[in-house]
Order: C-alpha cells, then sequence, then structure tokens
C-alpha cells in the first residue's frame, strides 16, 4: 500500500511539476517576446537608448530563470538564446540599429522556440 | 561550464587559457560521472521500488518497462546537454505506472487479462492443441524443446503443458509419471530447515543471529567447537531453525 501511495504521489508531483514548468515557460517566453518585440520597434526607430535598455532588461529577465530553465530545458536551446543576447548587446554597443533589429529578431525568434518545445501541443505530441 | 570558469578565473597568458580548458574538462568529466551515479542510482531505486516482480520473470508490462528503462536512462549520460530531468521524469512516470497497473491488475482479472494475456494449454491428454500453436505462432518443436527443458522425453506422459503469461512452458505429468513422494510412501521424513548464515568470512551477521534468537557468545562457541581459534578463522557458519549446522573453515574443509 505504501507503495501504491509513493507512486501516486510521484505521479501527481511529475503532473504538477510538468504542468508549472509549461506554465513558467510560457509566462517567461512570452513576456521575453514582448520585451523584444519592443526593443525591435525601438530599434526600427533609431532609438538606440531605449531598445539597448529593453534589450537589457530581457536578459536580467532571463539570467533571472536561467537556473530553472537549465534543469528542465536542452541546453542547447538555451545556449541559442544565450548567443542572441550575446550578439545583440554586442550591436547595441556599437549603435549599428539595423543590424541591432536583425539580431533582436533572431533573438526573439530562439525565444519563441523555447516555448514552441514545451508547447503541450499536438505538434509537440506527435 | 566553460563560461563559468572563465567567469570564477581570470584568464592570464596562453598557458593559462589552456590550463583553464584543461580544467573545464575535467569539470566536465565530472559532471559526466555524477550524472551517470544519479542515474544509477535512480534506476536501481525505481527498480527496488516496482518490487521483486521486476527482478524475477517478466510479465509483458514489466518487459516494456525494463526495456524501456535501460533505453530513457542512456539519454541524459550519452548528451549532457540534455537535463537530467528529461531522463528522470520519464523514469518515474514509467515506473509509477507500472506500479499503478500492477495495483490495478491485482484488483482486476479484465485488466491483468488485458496486460498479461492467459496461460495458453498447448499439450492436453498427451495432445497437442494445433489450433493454440497456431495462435501463438509457435511450432511442436519450440514444444519438444521446453519439454526436454523439462526433463520430459515422452509427449505421451503429459497431462497438460501450459505457455504461462510469462512465456516459459510448465509441463504438468499424469499421475503414473509423477515422481514418488514421501506421502505416497506413507513416511514421515524430519522437516528440514532454512539455513542462514551467522558468520561469513569472519564477519558476524548480526540480523540473521536476532532473527534464530541466538547470541554472538553462541555463534563463537561453535566456531571454537568446530577448531576455529577466531572468527577470521570461519569461512561460513549457517543456522536452520531446526537446529542443523554448517560450518566450513577458511582453509576449506566443511562440518
Amino acid at each position: 500500500m505504501k507503495r501504491l501511495v509513493t507512486a501516486v504521489v510521484l505521479m501527481v508531483s511529475v503532473i504538477l511539476g510538468g504542468l508549472y514548468s509549461v506554465h513558467t515557460v510560457s509566462d517567461m517566453t512570452s513576456r521575453l517576446s514582448h520585451t523584444l518585440t519592443a526593443a525591435q520597434h525601438s530599434a526600427r526607430e533609431s532609438d538606440g537608448t531605449a531598445a539597448a535598455s529593453l534589450l537589457s532588461e530581457a536578459q536580467q529577465d532571463f539570467e533571472n530563470h536561467e537556473r530553472f530553465l537549465s534543469a528542465i530545458l536542452n541546453e542547447r536551446k538555451l545556449d541559442e538564446v544565450r548567443l542572441g543576447f550575446a550578439r545583440a548587446d554586442a550591436c547595441a554597443r556599437l549603435d549599428d540599429q539595423s543590424q541591432l533589429f536583425l539580431e533582436l529578431t533572431a533573438l526573439r525568434q530562439a525565444v519563441d522556440d523555447l516555448l514552441r518545445s514545451e508547447d503541450t501541443s499536438l505538434e509537440n505530441l506527435f | 561550464m566553460y563560461l563559468l570558469a572563465v567567469h570564477t578565473f581570470p584568464l592570464y597568458g596562453e598557458y593559462y587559457s589552456y590550463s583553464l580548458i584543461r580544467f573545464c574538462e575535467v569539470i566536465f568529466l565530472l559532471l559526466l560521472v555524477i550524472r551517470t551515479a544519479i542515474v544509477y542510482a535512480a534506476v536501481i531505486g525505481g527498480l527496488r521500488f516496482t518490487g521483486k516482480r521486476q527482478l524475477g520473470e517478466l510479465s509483458p508490462s514489466e518487459f516494456a518497462v525494463t526495456i524501456l528503462v535501460s533505453e530513457l536512462a542512456c539519454i541524459p549520460l550519452q548528451d549532457a546537454a540534455v537535463p537530467l530531468l528529461g531522463g528522470m521524469v520519464p523514469l518515474a512516470t514509467l515506473l509509477s505506472v507500472e506500479v499503478l497497473l500492477s495495483y490495478i491488475s491485482r484488483r482486476s482479472r479484465h485488466i491483468r487479462r488485458l496486460l498479461s494475456g492467459n496461460p495458453c494449454v498447448v499439450i492436453k491428454d498427451g495432445q497437442f492443441d494445433a489450433q493454440m500453436l497456431r495462435s501463438l505462432r509457435l511450432t511442436a518443436e519450440d514444444i519438444l524443446d521446453g519439454l526436454r527443458f523439462a526433463g520430459v522425453t515422452k509427449i505421451e506422459d503429459v497431462r497438460y503443458a501450459i505457455i504461462e503469461t510469462n512465456g516459459q512452458l510448465s509441463v504438468i505429468l499424469r499421475a503414473m509419471r509423477q515422481p514418488l513422494t514421501a506421502d505416497d510412501l506413507k513416511t514421515k521424513p524430519s522437516e528440514v530447515g532454512m539455513p542462514l548464515a551467522l558468520v561469513s568470512e569472519g564477519k558476524l551477521i548480526d540480523y540473521n543471529i536476532r532473527q534464530l534468537g541466538k547470541s554472538e557468545a553462541w555463534v563463537r562457541e561453535q566456531c571454537r567447537k568446530h577448531g576455529a581459534k577466531t572468527l577470521d578463522d570461519v569461512f561460513l557458519l549457517t543456522l536452520d531453525d531446526c537446529g542443523n549446522v554448517f560450518y566450513q573453515q577458511k582453509t576449506g574443509g566443511a562440518a
């Protein structure tokens, strides 16, 4: 009976843990995507200061959740996001708005991919 | 890991950079060792958790779990980019499902039949059931192999031969071919006890000593009686619940 209870507890924990991770990743990536979209708009309008500030805000947000994301997501996907931040950051420092816009687009795509990989959709199921 | 090391240890020249890379490689290998140890412990713990059923004869569902567990355990070990949870969560899910299914199938005959199937009689009164063999996709030669393995050479001696749910062949012989038992001879042989090791390779096994209601002093006395000067001289001392003692010295020889 103890074994059965343990199995039920384990199963419930796994399901709840899965739901929590989907919720957290979805929440964080939506927020990041939103911030990065705003940064893209700023870069398109050649407002380098605002774009850099939004990029920095997004990076801070990502770094705050990095440990949790490392525990549940493939490290290669996270590396793409890290690389995206590094490249966009370099463009922001060089004040190259057109390149920054491109890098932010790629970064947003990498962030959206994180959500897609965790999404409970039929595509992911099959 | 490399980035962590770069932040932790500032680089001073090429030599230091090379050393740093070596350091990172060592850390990476160490991580692999730790991950392997964790996965190994999880698999052992998981299989212990499913109980002894898993380790003996396997039913189809248990066999499926065993195969999947071995594959799943490899994923986080082969690819360091995959988080440990990526292997652990499916492992925990599978083993939990296995325990839940075994509980349900113990309660419900239908589920048990669905998961494990039914035992199938392939020989009845010395005659093969050809239709059953066809449905099991077995040949008469396969059954003959099983009969030989069971020590049966004549098919007509077999009352029933049954393919069990775990794939093993059980053979029930005709009454005339059953081995004689003490009951048939109306004799009363003395009971045989279950031997437990009290001393193994010079080490006292306290749990077994307590189980048999003996003391350490009694065990030492037995060893002395059999000619051992110290416990180190004893290879094995066993005692069963009927009081039969087996003693073997480290240098050999049994009493």
